[in-house]
């Protein structure tokens, strides 16, 4: 597939690395010089230097036989009108961002197909969050009938009771698999020799009838949160406010600025504003947190947030969700104090990637902290799979099986399952791997 | 549950030598591959011994090929250093096997003179040991220029573009081995631009082979020379070069030695629109150096030969030097003294980033003259803001820095390659003069070949003591991957552990 994609910036760059160590032809249009330059020399992509809403670069950039051009710059109207003209010079599908919501009505008659807006992306993932009450992610797959499970393992939680080799003998009454975990920041491919520790982000998959166990097993509890202390007045703070309240919490909105505070009080009558420092501990202590509140920073500042989180956490707040800017925060910094980290512009990266990739798969899932996906893919008659056994399956390495649907029943595979035309396979795997493992399935 | 363990955490170095294991490996294959056409020519030509013993070599180059592949499994990224690292090992090591055929057929029997030849041969320098190639079965003359031909546009980057094993990493590895500072795209994927670059390449060596067999060249030497013509390598099947041949022999290897150091990217953008010659500088300024210079050694030629002998031997040995080729129409070793010195200074210009040609290069040439320039206006006008351009592109700082530190990289070992020869020559051997080390060395580096005095076109570099070869062969591999990548290989933070 052939993607352009107008703007290098953080989500650009990102779409930009994951698209092309997928395997698809990328073709970056990027106006500061020194930053194309940059991302010449590490991604296997072809980055222009120019202005990526001009006829002329998205000419040369070949915008006519392209299949998705995305147009992620800062700027709404350039993303627009590169749309506008990709559309018009025969590119097939376009995705664009725009955060004013005046310009994205009727933005599909410019010829924008998809519209991405990364606030309101990362406002659904918290409120997602929120409603997990502890986990960090419950994927289904296959119809519902198979669910990812994801959270960071408390102390003493059963999982950290030796190698899993072990555990899944001592816990072999019911079907599931540790498909992946995060430690540090960086992800481990499970085997039976891992021993699972505490702090570490597990995604542990099994059937739907399970959950329960699933998280017991990470020594998750549930828990149920009814307020939310949003700390920032960010527009991702307000879009937040709107959306959790809509889903029945309450909402108290902290800012450090008088004139913003009068304004967030008028925008949003329902909701509590407290005009204070909000690192002060003093100003959240006011509030007396509960384990039914949910802390989040989302100022625009990274420093403060994750300061915010900590004093709310350290204060009696159930939960702490921190917004970073830096994508490497995300996954560096969540379990420390934090329990779940988001990025608006990662998210956005993410619905785009999840956007690209929904034509070619089932379904698939992306995640905060590590690159890897979760894919769900029919088995297609005649492909190299097909009649054969999980281990004789030349896959790449760490590669992760983690469910089989078949005439409507699902289970856990090992690795004598047998896979057959189609069967719906679950795997986790990392970006470099996934064409790889794909066209093992299909024919 | 399929579950298979990934090694993480692992030592730096320990990534690099399984990166370097599993990219020999894959190359060592190839090479093989190009060894068993070697033996399948012989063979044709009824030299069944040799023919056997080439299938030895490529037996044992890729059962140690697969060994090692074996061996490691496939690396999941690699970073620049890595890259580059992994591509200096790694031609040491091809340059090595790469000698199998001449060893087991007998053709060169000494190990240090066998490896000088394969080293000459993949660097497209084309100095050789061999007073007269002539002699040679079919099969090994054949294997020789292969060697030039595969070096030329890159082994490894020929794996790249056949195999898609490398991945993201493949790229890091090419741009090692590509020569010219940075690598023109053709495509999104650097694996397509490997795969076109390769198709031109071919394509081109083949209009070649068509043309020379039409004229006084037998099929066979048609191929070879068409090998190590676009390769800008110079191994010939006579020890005379291209003396012998005919005034249309020797004006079609002209046209393309100058065809082989100009960008291949350029040739290929150009295919459709033939402007795009005209609308390159770096181009412009190549055709604008090379003619000056063919202009000047013509005129120097003219008190001793008549005007269509020294037309002729000026363009072709000019070309032949400033492309970095190394054929030779003409003895330019009996030419007037000034000439010889312009010969020296020939060696050093190069053909386009991009070419098959070695040395410093077009674009660095120009680089370099006009950032020079600009400090000097920056002297008469000390507030005075200048932003060197190249055409009409801009060229940043960290360029400049990098093309300056290149030079001066190049010129300290032509300095200390030279010393390093007459030093050895103190020690072991009578007869290594000035003329003869400075241009052996110059010519090793710069992947010329022939060099003057007791290294010029009239004779070669069998009579040198054995360690002059290997520092020259080593120099030669320096020189084809532009200095870097084995640089990289001394310094400290590569081999932490």
């Amino acid at each position: 597939m052939r993607i352009v994609i107008v703007g290098a910036g953080a989500v650009g760059s990102y779409l930009a690395e994951r698209l092309s160590s997928g395997g698809q032809d990328v073709i970056v249009i990027e106006d500061n010089e020194v930053r194309a330059a940059e991302l010449q020399e590490s991604i296997d992509a072809l980055v222009l230097h120019g202005n990526g809403a001009s006829v002329h670069m998205l000419e040369e950039a070949g915008a006519g036989d392209t299949d998705l051009l995305i147009a992620v710059t800062s700027s709404d109207g350039a993303n627009i009108l590169a749309c506008y003209t990709g559309t018009q010079l025969g590119a097939k599908t376009t995705i664009a961002r725009i955060e004013d919501g005046e310009l994205r009505e009727g933005a599909d008659r410019l010829g924008v197909d998809m519209i991405i807006d990364p606030s309101a992306t990362a406002a659904e993932e918290l409120v997602g969050i929120v409603g997990l009450g502890g986990a960090s992610e419950l994927i289904h797959f296959a119809d519902g009938q198979l669910v990812m499970v994801g959270g960071r393992v408390a102390p003493n939680a059963p999982i950290t009771k030796g190698p899993l080799r072990e555990l899944r003998v001592r816990e072999a009454e019911w079907g599931w698999v540790v498909a992946a975990l995060v430690r540090e920041g960086s992800t481990i491919v499970a085997h039976g020799d891992t021993i699972v520790r505490a702090g570490d982000h597990a995604l542990v998959m099994t059937i739907d009838e399970r959950v329960d166990r699933a998280t017991k097993l990470i020594g998750v509890k549930r828990k149920h949160i009814d307020r939310a202390i949003i700390v920032g007045g960010t527009r991702l703070a307000e879009i937040s406010a709107d959306v959790l309240a809509k889903a029945g919490l309450s909402v108290v909105l902290v800012d450090e600025s008088p004139e913003r505070c009068s304004y967030l009080a008028g925008r949003h009558p329902g909701a509590l504003v407290l005009c204070g420092d909000p690192t002060d501990p003093d100003v959240l202590g006011e509030l007396d947190l509960s384990p039914k509140d949910a802390v989040m920073g989302l100022t625009g500042w990274d420093e403060v947030n994750l300061l915010a989180c900590l004093v709310g956490k350290a204060s009696g707040a159930g939960m702490a969700i921190s917004r970073f800017n830096r994508i490497a925060y995300v996954s560096l910094l969540s379990g420390l104090g934090i329990d779940a980290a988001v990025s608006a512009r990662l998210m956005a990266a993410s619905a785009i990637l999840r956007f690209v990739r929904q034509g070619q798969v089932e379904q698939v899932a992306t995640f905060s902290d590590t690159d890897a996906e979760a894919i769900e893919i029919e088995v297609s008659e005649g492909s190299e799979a097909v009649d054969k056994s999980l281990l004789d399956l030349d896959l790449p390495v760490g590669v992760i099986i983690g469910g089989i649907s078949r005439n409507g029943t699902t289970f856990v595979p090992d690795g004598s399952t047998v896979v057959r035309a189609g069967d719906h396979i679950i795997f986790f795997a990392l970006p470099r791997d996934i064409a790889e493992s794909s066209s093992i399935f299909t024919a | 549950m399929t579950t298979r363990a990934r090694r993480s955490g692992q030592p730096p170095f320990v990534s690099l030598l399984q990166t370097v294991a599993f990219v020999l490996g894959s190359v060592l294959i190839f090479i093989a591959v190009a060894m068993t056409a070697a033996a399948v020519v012989s063979a044709i030509y009824g030299e069944f011994e040799t023919a056997t013993s080439i299938a030895l070599a490529a037996g044992v180059t890729s059962a140690m090929g697969y060994i090692t592949r074996r061996l490691v499994r496939r690396p999941h990224s690699i970073t620049v250093k890595q890259g580059f690292a992994t591509v200096g090992l790694a031609w040491f090591v091809f340059s090595m096997f790469g000698a199998l055929p001449y060893l087991f057929t007998g053709s060169i029997p000494s190990i240090t003179d066998a490896v000088f030849e394969t080293a000459s041969g993949f660097t497209t320098t084309g100095a050789s040991i061999l007073p007269d190639p002539g002699v040679l079965p079919h099969g090994i003359s054949f294997w020789r220029a292969m060697t030039q031909w595969l070096g030329g546009m890159g082994v490894i980057v020929l794996g790249v573009a056949i195999l898609p094993l490398l991945g993201t990493g493949g790229m890091q590895l090419a741009r090692a081995e590509s020569p010219g500072p940075t690598p023109d795209r053709l495509t999104p994927r650097f694996q397509e631009t490997a795969k076109r670059l390769w198709l031109v390449y071919a394509v081109i060596t083949a209009i070649e082979i068509v043309m020379l067999a039409l004229g006084d060249m037998s099929g066979f030497q048609a191929v070879i020379h068409s090998f190590t013509t676009m390769s800008t390598g110079g191994f010939s099947t006579e020890a005379d070069s291209i003396s012998g041949f005919s005034d249309y022999t020797k004006w079609v290897i002209t046209f393309f030695m100058f065809a082989a150091g100009v960008s291949f990217a350029l040739h290929f953008r150009a295919w459709k629109k033939p402007a795009e010659y005209a609308r390159n500088s770096e181009f412009r300024l190549y055709l604008l150096i090379t003619a000056v210079a063919v202009v000047v050694v013509a005129g120097g030629l003219l008190d001793d030969f008549s005007t269509g002998d020294a037309i002729r031997d000026a363009a072709f040995n000019t070309i032949s030097l400033t492309t970095t080729t190394g054929f030779a129409s003409a003895d330019f070793g009996l030419w007037r003294p000034a000439l010889q010195i312009m010969i020296v200074g020939l060696m050093f210009l190069g053909g386009m980033a991009g070419s098959t040609a070695g040395a410093i290069k077009t674009f660095r040439v120009g680089v370099l003259s006009k950032a020079a320039f600009a400090d000097l206006r920056r002297l008469v006008h000390p507030r005075g803001v200048f932003i060197t351009h190249f055409g009409k592109q801009k060229v940043t700082e960290p360029v400049i820095e990098a093309v300056q530190s290149y030079f001066l990289f190049y010129m300290f070992l032509f300095m200390t390659g030279t010393f390093g020869l007459a030093f050895i020559d103190a020690n072991l051997s009578e007869g290594l003069d000035l003329v003869t080390a400075t241009s052996a060395v110059a010519a090793s580096l710069g992947n010329i070949g022939p060099g003057l005095g007791g290294v010029g076109p009239a004779s070669n570099y069998a009579n040198l003591p054995e360690l002059a070869k290997w520092m020259l062969s080593g120099l030669m591999i320096v020189g084809r991957l532009e200095i870097f990548p084995v640089l990289v290989l001394f310094t400290k933070d590569l081999w932490r552990r």
